[in-house]
């Protein structure tokens, strides 16, 4: 079994790659071949994928998600599993590129080093813990689509705007289209993260008798809500326009990509597991 | 058997002499009636478009085919072909596959890659089909040509990107709005090319025209035939201030709406895009309007820098295209070759399998019951395994032209078989 996991575990980045390549293929020559090839390859990946979170869940008694490189992997997965929603529901393929860019990404990261943890603190079976790990990597998820749509809005606005016809013009859906995936993947997002600073809360209260803590990870978060919250609520309370929506999501989600690249890996005291 | 095309297009003659031998569906099924009960052609194909009308046909002599063709023409639409050389061409056999072929693809269309033309070809299929003059060979004919048709558009993006100011403009729209019929358009002047942008768009769906002119009559003209809404010119602020779709066309010597009168408008608009196409010259609406958020604003420019850039990609896909027109021709042209081993086939199977059940009945008598039933399986299975390289043989003689006729000619020399006549070729 742990033969066969290395085996996905070497596989899934190969896979995500060529995925990748298709899409680029798709997006930079219009290519037939990966038209037809680049959507099965994407459930054959995400169907593998979610084998290789399964099996490593049984054979290492843990969800993926006592490191930093296992949680990648689950945070590449669930942006694989929300791009494939995504795709299957406006049909539109040429954004894939982009968004499977950044799962390469985490699913490199978390192949290059993941290693079964041997020791890791018993709170990985608590329920409340794994609601609150899960939710919020559902929720990086949403933010990560909803950042990556908010800029190929805001490239293919000001191409628009500056008469610049090429191929971003040529590929991507229309304004209205992008707008919406950034604003609802956006609002999934948070919401999932409200769910899972909320529950992180309660957990702080439990373990450390106290509701708050001077964490940079918790603080980073808790900016990241807020620029979420704001940018929404004044997209649907004094209808900010798509653009300005489009600059707050991809403000948000840097402050997320700093709360998991340095936060993570320098800074945090308390988030971590083994 | 020969196939042959007598036809004309918008390269050989003008839209006066196209639009003098144009066929509707009804004329189309008579003509096709009429060449039926003559029997000059075997079988008969009448394509008319706006920009074509092609008679296909399929005859023993190409010549006398020809000139039917023209005649039918002369007496169903009294234009005299012979009298204007330059108007008509004839194309035969392979090349008349490969202008089919071509013209199925939009590769021979006025504008290039249009694929209209598919739907038309299909129709005079359909048309062919139904009147009954459509047989064996003109019906695999069409049926190559919408392959053609559909793999040229599937497999190459000969089709892509708008090639008309008009059509470019709904495009331009599309890339800001999801779906063009929840869209409202405001079309200010009557100019030709602002008229023709506003009934694309309503073409496209559009929900709602409203056709704003300083002479109001005519805008009400318009607005009858387009199903929209007059406007006088001095209402164009409310007007803009809720339209999604501006389209300006108007003959005046200054702008009409300046940066200030758009900067109020934009305020009452609660950042709902404004697409703007501006394609008077000169223009309507002062240029730096383009700098307000929420206005994209373009000008004929813009929109002929668009149609020149879809046009020469559209001529990039060009070899692709060809190379499936190839394709396609060479699967033809194989597959009528293969049409005259058929019959050598058919009548060498024949012959041996009336010798072997000649043989098996004179000697049923020395068998009993179930060894006469061996007998029949042992010689049928040993006939077949004798005939099935030869029919392998024959099969690729019928593809290799001159040569394979030749061969097959001597197989019918060597079985001392019966020559079928020419339609039973076919």
């Amino acid at each position: 079994m742990v033969g066969f996991l290395n085996a996905l575990n070497i596989l899934l980045p190969t896979l995500y790659a060529l995925l990748w390549a298709d899409y680029a293929l798709l997006f930079f020559r219009n290519d037939p071949f990966a038209e037809r090839t680049a959507p099965l390859l994407l459930r054959i990946t995400v169907s593998f994928h979610a084998l290789f979170l399964g099996l490593w869940t049984v054979t290492y008694h843990h969800f993926p998600i006592a490191s930093v490189f296992e949680a990648n992997s689950v945070l590449a997965f669930s942006v694989a599993t929300l791009y494939l929603l995504i795709e299957t529901r406006i049909g539109v393929r040429t954004t894939g590129f982009f968004i499977i860019g950044i799962v390469v990404a985490f699913q490199l990261v978390s192949s290059a080093a993941v290693e079964p943890p041997s020791t890791f603190s018993g709170l990985l079976w608590e329920p409340a813990f794994m609601v609150h790990v899960f939710t919020a990597l559902l929720g990086y998820s949403g933010l990560a689509v909803s950042a990556v749509y908010g800029l190929l809005y805001l490239m293919l606005f000001y191409d628009i705007k500056k008469h610049r016809f090429g191929l971003i013009y040529k590929q991507l859906p229309s304004l209205e289209i992008m707008a919406s995936f950034t604003y609802r993947s956006a609002s999934l997002g948070l919401a999932f993260l409200t769910v899972a600073m909320v529950g992180g809360f309660a957990l702080l209260m439990r373990v450390y008798g106290t509701y708050w803590s001077w964490d940079p990870k918790l603080m980073t978060t808790c900016i990241a809500w807020l620029i979420y919250s704001l940018g929404l609520g004044a997209s649907r309370i004094w209808g900010w326009s798509p653009k300005r929506v489009a600059f707050t999501s991809i403000a948000g989600f840097t402050v997320i990509l700093f709360s998991l690249v340095i936060v993570n890996l320098v800074l945090t005291r308390f988030h971590v597991f083994v | 058997m020969d196939l042959i095309v007598v036809g004309l297009n918008h390269r050989t003659a003008s839209v006066e002499v196209r639009e003098r031998v144009a066929y509707d569906d009804r004329e189309v099924q008579g003509v096709l009636a009429r060449a039926r009960s003559d029997e000059v052609l075997s079988e008969a194909i009448l394509l008319s478009t706006c920009n074509r009308t092609e008679f296909y046909g399929l005859s023993n002599d190409n010549g006398s085919a020809e000139m039917y063709i023209r005649g039918l023409i002369a007496a169903t639409k009294q234009v005299d072909l012979t009298a204007h050389p330059g108007y008509a061409y004839t194309l035969t056999r392979l090349e008349s596959v490969r202008h089919l072929l071509r013209v199925a693809a939009g590769l021979d269309s006025l504008v290039l890659g249009e694929s209209q033309i598919l739907g038309q070809v299909r129709r005079a299929h359909e048309l062919g089909v139904e009147s009954g003059a459509c047989g064996l060979t003109l019906n695999r004919l069409l049926q190559s040509a919408i392959l053609v048709g559909r793999r040229v558009r599937n497999e190459t993006s000969i089709g892509a990107g708008a090639v008309s100011v008009a059509s470019a403009a709904a495009e331009l729209a599309g890339k800001i709005f999801r779906d063009l019929s929840a869209r409202s358009v405001l079309l200010i002047g009557v100019g030709e090319m602002g008229t023709l942008t506003a009934r694309h768009m309503v073409e496209r769906g559009v929900s709602k025209l409203t056709i704003a002119n300083r002479t109001f009559h005519k805008a009400e003209e318009l607005a009858r035939e387009l199903g929209g809404t007059a406007l006088p010119l001095d209402r164009l602020e409310s007007a803009l201030a809720v339209a999604d779709i501006a389209i300006s066309s108007t003959a005046a010597t200054t702008p009409i709406v300046s940066r200030k009168l758009m900067e109020s408008i934009v305020g009452k608009r609660g950042g709902k895009p404004l697409v703007i196409i501006d394609i008077a010259v000169p223009r309507d609406f002062e240029a730096s309007i383009g700098e307000l958020d929420g206005v994209f604003l373009h000008d004929i420019d813009d929109m002929n820098l668009l149609v020149d850039r879809n046009l020469v990609k559209r001529r990039a896909e060009i070899p692709k295209a060809e190379t499936i027109v190839e394709q396609e021709v060479e699967a033809f042209m194989a597959w009528r070759a293969s049409l005259a081993a058929a019959p050598v086939i058919k009548k060498l199977r024949e012959r041996v399998e009336e010798l072997r059940s000649h043989e098996v009945e004179r000697h049923r008598k020395r068998f009993c019951g179930n060894d006469r039933e061996q007998v029949d399986l042992l010689t049928e299975s040993l006939v077949n395994k004798i005939l099935h390289p030869v029919m392998t043989r024959v099969r690729e003689w019928g593809e290799e032209g001159h040569l394979g006729a030749l061969r097959i000619d001597a197989l019918y020399e060597a079985f001392d078989l019966e020559r079928p006549d020419r339609d039973d070729e076919e």
